[in-house]
């Protein structure tokens, strides 16, 4: 039942917010249409999109943020405020498209509120058709892959994580603690799995050589 | 990330020195630019980044005749919201002498091995002319595309030790779920009120608690109860006294001996992380900037407090009377001179301590399971540690728990498993402590509430 409630809400918070008869929200204020198609994404230019939510608030079924580091509606949950929540910063930052099961990739400015049509259960659950896919193992995660459980998702900020074994994980992680980089566990918590956008650009392109992930200088 | 005005963060606790070069050269000592760096520092031209930060995976405990590698990413962004080219060399050995330089890709790394620089040891892995031991230094430092560079650490060198000898211990397999239970210390529901924690939760979020606690030497529980605003002392299961602070949902906490809390949190006007000392009578005192990087620990040592700082990973002393500018120190100080070196591979788990740039005491703990964290590592004071690995399992039985591991001087081990299970997640380095009594303490939660756990590790500290 959950599940289902928090798929309708998504879905409902997809379609671009329509200002209110009641007192205007944040969202009112400051958020626009804006979006088109592109060609490609790499892993460090989807990391660069979601640069821009660092600092900028949560809101549950929200998607749309400005730039200024800072949480314009702190402690003002489900008021359309400022910030994604978790599967809808995924979803802008991965370049998803607005319906289920369409490939390809869609840049949506960062004060477009939208939030997109999956949920954490969905990014976690898979399905073929969908524009991502669940990783076999999460020891192979790469930066920008996410990390999914039911009711949460992030993002691997960078394979490089702290000696302790631990990640960091970009997301929208809660109401009073908005966006941002936090060391996090989800690698090793068996609630989490592995999950990888689908058709990633090498972020070599167009300059690969080859196969080899791996660059080594030595000294 | 676009508007915050940030020039030249000082730090009085001689934590970490955050400042900004413009143009080329080997730049000043940064660990990140951000957008109001750039604007102060007067850079133009669409490629200088905004966001310029460097994160690294130093292996940090190698045996001898191991490689020495040491990866780099660097997160570099521009104002308007686009990737940029960094560039990112290495200095290292002696002197930080040597150096290379390559541009940023995916699965950088930079091999250190030939400058292992210390005595011939007898490690596992000797070729013919024999391993050497010791320790190599190394600072990293990126350039963005206008020229602006940031290094890592800002003051001195990271560290990666070479131990001439490693003892290899293969730790028990705890079957999952074989849980040992422990005896509740602390249990508060959720809620708001002095008897009550905190919580956080949501659809579509992580749900969020108290991220910290500690014990001290009277067995009182030190509770971070973040999203209540205070830092609550119980005795007994009951409230001896609670001190309001402004902490972020992801804060750490240390106890000292005297009494004294240290509390490492997030500023949430600025961003920025501070460390705020909480004397024993419960009055908060002075604070300390700690950058502005991602969380870390603090820990109190004798008199003092030493901060990890994030992504440097190393630990810098805090505190009144600590000199500027301090060295990092990839290993965790423990008062005597010494620090602990404990790093996490995929199955592994190395210990050791430095003294100096040797490594005594070294030990590889090797795993049945994969590793996701280690939760907490001490050292037993007689050669051996107490150390609480994260252990898990993927697929269709996917599970995990933390498995609590005891290995003496001589490699004998004792092990058993807690949940890892958590209604609310607490900071990874929030979870556990070691209590002055010996025993280890666990915080766990339900949706019923908060609990702080004792397990009984038949010892005394």
């Amino acid at each position: 039942m959950k599940r289902l409630l928090v798929a309708m809400a998504l879905s409902a918070a997809a379609v671009v917010a329509v200002p209110g008869t009641a007192l205007a929200s944040w969202v009112d204020d400051k958020c626009f249409v804006d979006a088109h198609s592109v060609d490609m994404l790499e892993r460090s230019q989807a990391r660069a999109y979601a640069e821009s939510g660092i600092d900028e608030g949560y809101e549950y079924a929200g998607g749309c943020w400005d730039n200024d580091d800072r949480d314009d509606t702190p402690g003002q949950p489900d008021s359309e405020g400022e910030g994604p929540d978790c599967s809808g910063f995924v979803f802008k930052t991965w370049h998803l498209r607005g319906i289920i099961g369409n490939d390809g990739f869609r840049w949506y400015n960062r004060l477009q509120d939208v939030h997109g049509p999956y949920s954490s259960y969905t990014f976690h659950d898979g399905d073929p058709d969908y524009p991502f896919r669940t990783l076999a193992s999460k020891s192979n995660a790469l930066y920008m892959d996410a990390f999914a459980k039911h009711g949460h998702i992030g993002m691997l900020y960078t394979g490089n994580g702290p000696s302790d074994g631990t990640d960091y994980i970009l997301e929208a992680w809660c109401d009073a603690c908005g966006t941002g980089v936090n060391v996090q566990t989800y690698r090793g918590n068996a609630d989490y799995v592995g999950v990888r956008r689908r058709d990633w650009t090498p972020d070599c392109y167009p300059q690969c050589q080859g196969p080899a992930e791996v660059t080594l200088i030595r000294l | 990330m676009g508007g915050r005005r940030r020039a030249v963060v000082g730090m009085a606790g001689a934590l970490l020195v955050v400042a900004v070069a413009a143009g080329s050269g080997p730049g000043l000592a940064a660990a990140r630019v951000r957008a109001g760096a750039r604007a102060a520092a007067g850079v133009r031209g669409a490629l200088a980044a905004t966001t310029l930060q460097i994160f690294h995976g130093s292996p940090l405990l190698v045996r001898a005749g191991e490689p020495v590698i040491v990866p780099v990413d660097v997160v570099c962004v521009t104002a308007s919201g686009m990737a940029c080219p960094a560039t990112v060399s290495i200095r290292a050995g002696a002197g930080l002498a040597r150096r290379a330089e390559g541009p940023i890709r995916q699965g950088l790394r930079f091999d250190l091995t030939g400058l292992v620089a210390g005595k011939p040891g007898a490690g596992e892995g000797a070729g013919p002319a024999g391993p050497v031991a010791g320790s190599v230094p190394f600072a990293i430092a990126a350039r963005d595309p206008a020229g602006r560079t940031v290094t890592l650490p800002a003051v001195g060198a990271l560290r990666v030790y070479v131990a001439a000898a490693m003892r290899a211990v293969a730790v028990p397999a705890v079957p999952f779920g074989r849980l040992r239970d422990g005896t509740t210390v602390l249990a508060l529901p959720w809620g708001r009120g002095a008897a009550a924690a905190g919580l956080d939760r949501g659809p579509e979020q992580a749900t969020v608690g108290p991220p910290a606690f500690d014990v001290d030497a009277d067995g009182r529980v030190y509770l971070l109860d973040a999203l209540q605003g205070r830092l609550a002392v119980f005795g007994g299961g009951r409230l001896v006294r609670q001190t309001a602070l402004d902490v972020a949902p992801r804060s750490d906490l240390s106890v000292a001996p005297d009494g004294t809390a240290w509390v490492l949190t997030r500023a949430v006007a600025s961003g920025l992380v501070r460390l705020v000392r909480v004397d024993p009578a419960g009055r908060p005192g002075e604070e300390v900037a700690a950058g502005d990087g991602p969380l870390g620990q603090v820990r109190a040592v004798g008199g003092r407090a030493y901060a990890r700082l994030l992504p440097m990973d190393a630990w810098v002393a805090a505190g009144p009377g600590v000199a500027a500018a301090a060295e990092p120190s990839v290993g965790r100080p423990l008062g005597d001179g010494t620090a602990l070196l404990r790093v996490a591979g995929e199955r592994t788990v190395r210990l050791g301590i430095a003294r100096g740039e040797r490594v005594e005491d070294a030990v590889e703990l090797r795993f049945a399971s994969p590793v996701g964290e280690v939760a907490l590592a001490e050292p037993d004071g007689r050669g051996g540690y107490v150390m609480v690995a994260r252990v898990y399992r993927e697929g269709a039985n996917a599970a995990d728990q933390f498995q609590v591991v005891l290995v003496s001087a001589s490699g004998a081990v004792r092990t058993f498993a807690v949940s890892s299970a958590a209604y609310a997640e607490p900071a990874p380095s929030g979870r556990f402590r070691l209590g002055p009594d010996g025993a280890l303490y666990r915080m766990t939660s339900s949706p019923e509430g908060v609990r702080i756990v004792r397990h009984d590790l038949g010892g005394t500290r």
